[in-house]
């Protein structure tokens, strides 16, 4: 229930709005650029998101006008290649993942009481990556350049053996460089919803929104780095000739697949989990009553999260694993569906259970329910291996995927927009253009997959530019051109209605569907900092237990309500009982991320190029502004306005404390890390097991000790920085600057040790994969080493510049997370690389 | 302006036996995902180093080995939310023990899950030879 919530004299609103926006507004004019804003920020993802997704959805007509009829000339066959494969990784990669995290980084702050995203200058370096490494990206087809391989990229048809020229490296430069901000966006959300959030907000209470965006974010940092991963060595491979996947030096073609599929199958449900925490967050509120089985839903998307870890082998049944190998994985993907079924369950217990009121959302609502459904029928289905083999690489698989993702992802995500779209813009959409977009869009897409179905039964493969006439495949591919043209339609219905209520839609109320969470207490549309003061929450329905808040939080009578100081402030809670630990102190507008952003993207153009000094060069000045930007953070005077004498009692500035957000960031960091590194070691141990005579010969080339030298070095580094850590919790900052120096030091020595190694190993990448595997694993500890010592030298800087001190001891603990990861990663090479080759390997 | 300490309502600090934390929430299918890849990548290595006659069917040392692995997790994940469930029954009823009862009945069932989802994936090894 509701406490007590209101303690603060209440002040007047419009006096206490002028102060908190000369402190959160953005600037006018080209300085908009500079705006870090969650709420801006976000919009631009939106809105980019829409853009990709309009040209992805154009290719994809283009394919239907080709396929309509047999034998048609309206495309060839390269044209046609290079279509798919842009629909494909345009839609996933620049549409679903974007959309939805630009849709959560809008929404969460608002929904959980704060203020901002605890990295609003990350969420801004993020948003420009996408911007420029999509149009990098999409340039490709403009200049007839465009990836040709298909959205995965399989090897050897992407080496450049089989695909010379820029198209390949296109898609590997560009989707790497995209995928930055989609890891970015992960991290920044986890955090916040971890960290920010209104006083007394325990788990138990999340928004259910926040649960599928948590639960999402986890997946994308562990499941973004192996795709991220493969894409660095096939790059390598086409661009420098290391062997990573070539069969006749060593390699293995499957490795790539394993790879590319171990993020494959979590993005699946990385794009299903947000839209599936929109459809429970709008089900309420139609129903107008609480989520049945609340507990279960999320036990549900934790399961999902975790069991679509285990199917990735289910998309490469037919390249010969043994029987009781694919079995496991057939037994994991129909278990998956359990899960997706208790949450069905629940939203139609949910309906069941209310009074439903039916509008534009719930239609959309609805279709996700039929589509979904069905999708998720046929995906148990593939689950079947004999099965799976029938109708493996035809058009029923597309048709399945495209009920899965347009159904499970689309049609909620739509749904939400319409839901949100008072938020958005204060007006309300037209409910006859709304009505008639979604039954052209429901009945075009039904009208071209359902029968797409059976056209894949009846033996199309997919990725075919054309085929003859009277193979009984005609008709259905003249009703699925026909009617993905009245989806068309519908979809160009929704956006001339988006377009239009913008000018022409009525004024929304400010809380028009009467809803419960606490995003509707912001304004609509939403003021730049959000929330005048933060309420005490202690329901999961506080609009619904307090319709009054949103008056008494703009009259400033909760938590935190001036801005006179200058800062940007939000509240520290702990993850799990919402119980206040500090005030979080948020960066504001600045520059640093657009030109991190653009610096970036001149280092992807000069890899495309194959322009190798001046991408060197580029990637040095990239690091520099890095570095530069980092030196803002924390108590630097630029950041700082205010000494916060003015916080509520028992409660310091984070950077004062040994726990902001930062940490949770880094950790975060440090995981994705591992993901990618625990991939590397995937690689080793796959090659050695599965390619003809790959054993690694029993005397390393990497000897026996150098790199456990190597590990101690980063060892005692570590040490020495976990020490001055200790001494400032203890209360001492005595030689701390020079701690922090020592460690630098060591780590430098370290690095030497890793250069000595690359320099007398004699390995011989472009020859063997196993040396290039090596070699990879050295200049990945070499850069973490690297990485490591400079963050410590920075350290001890700053000490001597007085930003850390006693006062403000909070960075050096972070700085060692990285230490940590570094000492760990070169310790299991070291164990993995060097020792167990001289247990189990062959002759040399 | 001062206060809004008060705005925030904390009450008492909590104390090391009453401070909850989530990792029950991911440590039972993070264990079987790990469980998950011993077993496939184990079978692999096992196939390619010395696999067992197909003409065993799957009554094979490599098949019981799978199975004993799986019977072990399986026993031990259902340990795990045995003491979950027990130690769901000890927090007392009540708004300000909801967070408790919420993580433990959550980390219950997704022991569960994690137990149900060993056994069940595990279960080809029943009727399957190892490495055809």
């Amino acid at each position: 229930m509701t406490e007590r919530t209101t303690t603060a004299p209440p002040r007047d609103p419009a006096t206490l709005h002028a102060e908190f926006e000369a402190v959160w507004g953005n600037p006018k004019g080209w300085r908009a650029l500079s705006a870090v804003n969650h709420t801006s920020v976000a919009r631009r993802f939106m809105v980019t998101g829409a853009v990709f997704f309009v040209i992805a959805g154009l290719l994809g007509m283009l394919l239907r006008a080709q396929l309509a009829q047999p034998g048609q000339g309206f495309m060839g066959a390269a044209a046609y290649n290079q279509a798919f494969t842009m629909h494909g990784t345009m839609m996933m990669f620049l549409f679903a993942v974007p959309i939805q995290q630009g849709l959560a980084a809008y929404l969460l702050p608002k929904m959980l009481g704060a203020r901002d995203l605890v990295f609003p200058r990350l969420g801004a370096f993020g948003y420009w990556c996408y911007l420029f490494g999509g149009i990098i990206f999409t340039s490709s087809l403009l200049l007839g350049l465009a990836p040709d391989a298909g959205w995965f990229m399989y090897t050897p048809l992407s080496s450049d053996t089989y695909s010379p020229g820029m198209g390949a490296d296109f898609w590997l430069l560009g989707i790497t460089f995209i995928e930055i901000a989609t890891m970015a966006a992960a991290i920044d959300i986890a955090v916040s919803i971890l960290r920010a959030r209104a006083a007394g907000m325990g788990l138990h209470q999340l928004p259910i929104f926040a649960w599928s965006m948590l639960i999402t974010s986890l997946m994308v940092i562990v499941g973004f780095p192996p795709l991220i991963l493969g894409s660095i060595l096939l790059e390598l491979e086409r661009s420098a000739g290391w062997a990573f996947f070539d069969p006749t030096r060593g390699g293995d073609a499957l490795l790539w697949q394993h790879l590319f599929w171990l993020f494959g199958h979590p993005e699946v449900y990385i794009i299903f989990l947000p839209a599936a925490g929109v459809v429970s967050t709008l089900v309420p509120v139609f129903a107008r009553r609480p989520l049945v089985g609340y507990r279960w839903v999320v036990v549900s998307m934790i399961g999902t999260g975790f069991i679509s870890f285990g199917l990735w082998v289910h998309h490469m049944f037919a390249v010969g694993i043994p029987a009781l190998s694919q079995a496991f994985f057939a037994m994991a993907s129909m278990l998956v569906a359990i899960p997706t079924g208790i949450q069905l369950f629940a939203w139609i217990a949910t309906l069941w259970a209310g009074r439903p009121v039916w509008s534009v959302p719930m239609l959309w609502v609805c279709g996700f329910l039929v589509i979904f459904v069905a999708g998720g029928l046929t995906g148990v289905m593939l689950a079947f291996v004999p099965f799976n083999w029938q109708v493996h690489d035809t058009h029923f698989v597309v048709a399945h995927f495209h009920y899965v993702l347009i159904g499970g992802m689309l049609f909620p995500l739509i749904g939400g927009i319409y839901y949100w779209l008072p938020h958005f813009s204060g007006r309300m959409p037209s409910e006859q253009l709304a009505k008639t977009g979604f039954w052209l869009t429901f009945i075009g897409f039904n009208g071209t997959f359902l029968v797409m179905h059976w056209t894949g039964l009846l033996g199309m493969p997919r990725r075919v530019y054309t085929y003859d006439a009277g193979l009984g495949w005609d008709l259905p591919n003249l009703v699925s051109s026909v009617f993905s043209f009245v989806m068309a339609f519908g979809i160009a219905t929704l956006l001339l209605d988006l377009a239009l209520h913008w000018r022409h839609g009525r004024k929304a109320p400010l809380n028009p569907w009467h809803a419960d969470t606490l995003e509707w207490a912001s304004g609509t549309p939403p003021l730049s900092y959000n929330f005048a003061s933060l309420p005490r929450i202690a329901t999961r329905h506080p609009l619904w237990d307090t319709p009054a808040l949103p008056e008494t939080i703009a009259a400033g009578q909760h938590a935190l309500p001036q801005a006179a100081h200058g800062r940007r402030e939000t509240l520290g809670v702990d993850p799990v009982s919402g119980r206040v630990r500090e005030v979080i102190h948020l960066p504001g507008n600045s520059w640093w991320p657009l030109v991190a952003g653009g610096m970036l993207a001149l280092l992807c153009l000069a890899l495309l190029l194959k322009l190798y000094l001046p991408a060197v060069a580029v990637a040095l000045a990239a690091v520099a502004v890095l570095l530069r930007w980092s030196w803002e953070n924390g108590v630097h005077p630029g950041a700082v306005a205010g000494e916060g004498h003015d916080l509520p009692q028992g409660l310091k500035l984070h950077s004062r404390t040994f726990d902001g957000p930062g940490l949770w960031g880094m950790g975060l960091t440090m995981l994705a890390d591992a993901s990618l590194f625990a991939s590397l070691l995937f690689g080793w141990l796959y090659l050695w097991t599965v390619v003809p005579g790959g054993q690694p010969p029993a005397d390393s080339p990497l000897g026996t000790w150098p790199l456990a030298v190597v590990s101690a070095l980063f060892g005692a580094g570590l040490w020495t920085l976990r020490r001055a850590v200790r001494r400032l919790r203890a209360g001492s900052d005595a030689g701390l600057k020079t701690h922090l120096w020592w460690a630098a030091g060591l780590g430098a020595a370290g690095c030497g040790g890793l250069l000595w190694v690359l320099a007398h190993a004699e390995l011989q990448p472009r020859l063997r994969a196993h040396d290039a595997v090596l070699n990879f694993t050295l200049l990945f500890l070499l850069l973490h080493g690297a990485l490591a010592s400079v963050l410590a030298a920075l350290q001890a800087l700053r000490v001597h510049h007085g930003h850390v001190s006693l006062a403000a001891p909070y960075e050096p603990g972070v700085v060692a997370m990285v230490w940590q990861f570094c000492t760990i990663a070169t310790a299991l090479a070291w164990a993995v690389m060097a020792l167990l080759p001289m247990a189990f390997a062959g002759p040399p | 302006m001062k206060p809004q300490v008060d705005a925030l309502e904390q009450g008492p600090e909590p104390t090391a036996s009453t401070a909850v934390n989530a990792w029950p929430l991911v440590i039972g299918l993070a264990l079987w995902f790990v469980w998950f890849c011993a077993t496939y990548g184990g079978l692999a290595v096992a196939c390619a180093v010395a696999p067992p006659s197909p003409a065993l069917g799957p009554m094979t040392w490599l098949n019981a080995t799978v199975l004993l692995l799986a019977a072990v997790c399986t026993g031990a994940f259902g340990c795990a939310a045995w003491v979950s469930a027990r130690a769901v029954r000890r927090v007392s009823e009540g708004a300000a023990s909801a967070g408790s009862r919420f993580i433990g009945r959550s980390a219950m069932a997704l022991y569960t899950t994690a137990a149900l989802s060993t056994a069940l994936v595990a279960l080809p090894a029943v009727l399957l030879a190892p490495c055809v």
